[in-house]
């Protein structure tokens, strides 16, 4: 017995407990990760939503050239990148920097909704050993925690799920040909 | 200097990568030549002969030996274990063998405080004399011994199969009596003390109160300086990373724009067809894994029948077991194997003659060890082998497959080298030697090397020696060889994706050999802590190990984050990205690597945790996170990778390549947080609690919290396999029915042109 609880009703439902923490821990993680890998691409630009611009490293604003239904382009003046010190560090392109912002972030990326739904598998099975523990031993005083323990799973799997529920995928699928625009020719004209 | 030096391609990165990589390298098998040197001067001694006080011969040298054969060929070890290694169903026969002597000596003086102190002096005192190589048992011990030879004539004869052995497992009295030697044997190291020390030859391990054997204040010691170790290491990897992360260069750069070639306009050359075929094999050799998996899974949550069947008459938990681990390594291996086929000629840009044939062979080979090896393990654990047999039993756990099929595995893997030095070759003599092609055929040519070290473990040596060679194979070989080539083969794959520029994979690729050597070669020794080693095996192996920790853990989520850049690479194309679940499956190695290999794994790796978990629970959870989370999650990218072009593009099942990789995932992440965790973590409670021989009996084992948390893992399992596995089998199917098209050979060279898999939209400017 731990204070008026059964212990093994306190190790099952503190285990969903811990389940529950991992998930919000590794949601958190691969948040975290995502934004290491966005900055691959992105190190050294700042965004400013404000203006909905990009600033680089030399100071330079890259502005919106267009978007599809996932995705907003950006791009500096190919003269400015052209003339730049700094171009070969930046970009192989001869018509200005480009920057690819994907318009609902993280996790509606596919690796967020990989992480996201491996989250869910915990929170699932925190669910399922919290009933089970329950029906095993339906006693009073052990109940209470069950149920603390499903308010918390509950409460857990709502706000994991939150951004997630009524979005569709944004990956494009594989015969639905290339995305309707061209957004080099149709979109982006330079100077 | 070779002729035409001259006209190499310069090193794409500095010459200091290469300085610090080799530096490393060296100082990391120096330091392992030293302490193999040591395992064979200070190994705990087998005696000539072991006899009672009165002088009765008891067993000889010789029955340790043939004792230990007769354990490995009736696939004990992968039943139960000795000294910690081994299954986790049966006991620990060591700890077993310790403890019931131990109470026979006890109740033959009469019980009582003053009995036990006898009894623990009894245990502890080391009567061995190297000069005449005798060893004297006490009376009690000689008489707990005869008693043990019939416990185990008993406990192995037994006609039922409610231990998951089969029936009569062995019946011959002269075997028990060699097994009850090899036992005895590893009991006497693990209680007696080493020749000026004040602990066993094992450090005390296993836990036992009976002959006062207890945590080591080494043991305690360098898991607190590990601990250090791995603060200070946290703090000096915050200041390089402050210092030098910049200098990485991959920030921020923009990629070269890149269009994917549909997989209808891919011509692939004629050994990149037979991968098809490889890939075949590695999904149902996969599929037979997963489906043992589930035998062997089922007889710890129902020991006694298999849904009414008596199952353990053919195929008893240890062959299961045997099959189950031996099957992981080769459809992965096989997959690794296939992939280097098919990556090699995108690396050279053609393929030359025979090169199909050679794979050809190469598949027919991997067949036939596959088939023959497991083939004898089945006929070894049925007791119709001799043990130690060269043809047909050795069965050390993970290096079960017998002498003559280690030898033709490393055989393939070396005619796979072959094979790749046949496409490289000119490519190789126009490169600088520290640039991708030469890191690809290089640690390529490592996993043949490196895997025949374990030949050098044989079944009649000292198991201290055994198994200080297997953990070469178990630890080195997989952690820091087959890591490093995947490590350049994903790298080569973004690179060919147009994810990342060759100056960048080649960074990672010796920040990885760097990062993995300093802590993951002496690290090896992190295995050893309690097979009769010496102490500096311990102090070495647990500080290396917490010190590869930091490192690693930083570069794993390098590694998550870099994984996904593929995720991300579609934004880019304006052509549908091919490769959508080999990248998600890179994200979910990403993932594993962190979790199951990072996480689940420096959860067991302090000795002191060690000290009680070793062989327990825990180690399971570790290894299928690893194993299956990593190499296998891997194994599949590269499949799909590969059957992408094997497969037209109107067939491809999108909807199948999707269906397994959540099944998959879900399925792998159930069973590790459902069952193998909380299972393995009330289990140690259970060892330092109750004591370690009670955490590892059957009893325990088949208790109602345990049996409800193995039947647990049933709705995740079944995903798994039918769900993960099944589709996997179906694509697979596909790419042989249509083996993708074929490129036109030129008829005067032979060389067949490799295909492009894409085409680059916006050139680097080069002013």
């Amino acid at each position: 017995m731990i204070g008026p609880f059964t212990t093994e009703a306190v190790l099952a439902y503190g285990y969903a407990a811990a389940l529950l923490a991992a998930a919000a821990g590794l949601d958190r993680l691969a948040r975290h990760v995502a934004g290491r890998s966005e900055r691959h691409r992105t190190g050294g630009f700042t965004y400013q939503p404000e203006r909905d611009a990009w600033v680089c490293p030399a100071d330079q604003t890259l502005w919106p050239v267009g978007q599809d239904r996932h995705h907003r382009f950006y791009r500096a003046r190919p003269s400015v990148c052209n003339a730049c010190p700094r171009k070969p560090d930046c970009t192989p392109s001869r018509r200005g920097r480009e920057i690819v912002r994907a318009l609902r972030p993280w996790p509606h990326s596919e690796a967020g909704r990989f992480h996201r739904g491996l989250a869910l598998v915990l929170v699932v099975l925190a669910a399922s050993l919290t009933l089970i523990e329950a029906v095993r031993h339906p006693a009073w005083p052990d109940l209470a925690l069950a149920a603390a323990a499903l308010a918390a799973t509950a409460i857990t799997g709502w706000w994991l799920t939150g951004h997630l529920r009524g979005t569709p995928a944004a990956f494009p699928e594989p015969g639905q040909g290339p995305p309707s625009r061209d957004r080099y020719t149709t979109v982006w004209r330079p100077e | 200097m070779v002729p035409g030096a001259g006209t190499r391609r310069e090193l794409l990165v500095s010459r200091r990568w290469i300085q610090a990589a080799a530096l490393v390298a060296v100082f990391g098998f120096f330091v392992m030549g030293l302490l193999a040197y040591r395992t064979y001067t200070v190994e705990p001694p087998v005696p000539r002969l072991v006899v009672g006080e009165s002088g009765q011969r008891l067993y000889a040298g010789r029955d340790v030996a043939d004792g230990q054969k007769v354990f490995l060929a009736n696939g004990l070890m992968q039943y139960g274990s000795v000294l910690g290694h081994g299954g986790y169903l049966g006991p620990d026969y060591t700890a077993d063998y310790l403890r019931r002597a131990a109470t026979a000596a006890l109740r033959a003086r009469g019980g009582g405080d003053r009995a036990r102190e006898q009894v623990r002096q009894e245990f502890r005192a080391n009567r061995y004399d190297p000069r005449s190589g005798v060893l004297t048992y006490t009376r009690a011990q000689a008489d707990a011994f005869t008693a043990l030879v019939d416990h185990y004539r008993d406990y192995f004869a037994d006609p039922r199969t409610d231990k998951g052995l089969r029936p009569y497992a062995i019946t011959d009295p002269r075997q028990i009596h060699q097994l009850t030697a090899f036992l005895s044997w590893t009991a006497w190291i693990a209680s007696a003390e080493r020749p000026g020390a004040a602990y066993s030859y094992t450090n005390n391990w296993p836990a036992e109160p009976l002959v006062g054997n207890a945590p080591t204040a080494d043991t305690v010691l360098w898991s607190v300086v590990s601990l250090i170790a791995l603060l200070v290491g946290i703090g000096a990897l915050f200041g390089a990373v402050g210092r030098w992360g910049g200098h990485l260069g991959w920030r921020g750069r923009q990629a070269e724009a890149i269009e994917f070639r549909s997989p209808d306009q891919v011509a692939l050359t004629p050994a990149q067809r037979v991968t098809a075929y490889f890939f075949l094999v590695v999904a149902l050799l996969f599929l037979a894994q997963v489906l043992l998996g589930g035998a062997t899974e089922h007889y710890r949550a129902d020991l006694t029948s298999f849904f009414g069947l008596n199952l353990a008459e053919l195929l008893p938990f240890n062959l299961a077991r045997t099959w189950h681990l031996q099957l992981s390594l080769f459809w992965v291996v096989a997959a690794f194997l296939a992939a280097g086929i098919f990556l090699a000629p995108l690396m050279a840009g053609a393929e030359p003659r025979g090169q199909g044939k050679l794979a050809w062979t190469l598949l027919a080979a991997l067949a036939v060890v596959a088939s023959g090896s497991l083939i004898a393990e089945g006929l070894s654990i049925h007791g119709l082998v001799r043990p130690g047999d060269f043809w047909g039993s050795q069965q050390f756990e993970w290096l079960d497959l017998p002498r003559v099929w280690q030898i033709l595995l490393a055989s393939g893997m070396a005619l796979w080298a072959v094979m790749m030095w046949r496409v490289l070759r000119t490519t190789l003599a126009r490169d600088s030697r520290g640039n991708l092609p030469w890191l690809f055929f290089l640690s390529g040519l490592a996993i043949p090397g490196v895997y025949a070290v374990g030949l050098l473990a044989r079944p009649g040596d000292t198991f201290t020696v055994t198994d200080f060679w297997r953990f070469w194979v178990v630890h080195l070989w997989v952690e820091d060889f087959l890591e490093l080539f995947t490590t350049v083969m994903v790298a080569y794959m973004f690179v060919q994706l147009g994810v990342v520029r060759e100056r960048v994979a080649l960074v990672v690729i010796y920040l990885d050999i760097i990062l993995y050597s300093a802590g993951g070669v002496i690290g090896t020794m992190h295995h050893l802590y309690f097979s009769g080693t010496p102490v500096e095996h311990l102090a070495l192996g647990a500080f290396f190990s917490a010190m590869e920790v930091v490192p690693l853990t930083f570069l794993t989520v390098e590694a998550w984050s870099f994984v996904q850049l593929g995720a991300r690479q579609h934004l880019e194309s304006r052509t549908p990205f091919p490769h959508r679940w080999a990248v998600m499956f890179l994200v979910a190695v990403g993932f594993w690597n962190f979790l199951g290999a990072g996480v689940f794994g420096f959860l067991i790796n302090l000795p002191i945790v060690s000290y009680y978990e070793i062989g327990t629970g825990l180690t399971a959870n570790h290894a299928h996170g690893s194993m299956m989370g990593v190499y296998g999650m891997l194994a599949i990218a590269l499949g799909l990778f590969a059957l992408r072009y094997l497969i037209p593009a109107g067939r491809w099942p999108e909807k199948w390549a999707r269906v397994s990789f959540w099944s998959l995932n879900i399925g792998l992440a159930w069973m590790c947080f459902a069952t193998l965790l909380p299972l393995g973590l009330l289990q140690l409670h259970e060892s330092v609690a109750s004591g370690y021989f009670e955490a590892r009996s059957l009893g325990y084992l088949t208790g109602r919290t345990n049996t409800l948390l193995e039947w647990l893992r049933l709705p995740g399992d079944a995903l798994f396999i039918v769900g993960g596995v099944l589709p996997f089998c179906w694509i697979a199917w596909l790419g042989v029915r249509h083996r993708g098209r074929r490129a036109a050979t030129d008829p005067a060279t032979g060389l067949t042109p490799a295909p492009r898999l894409s085409d680059v939209r916006e050139r680097v400017d080069t002013a």
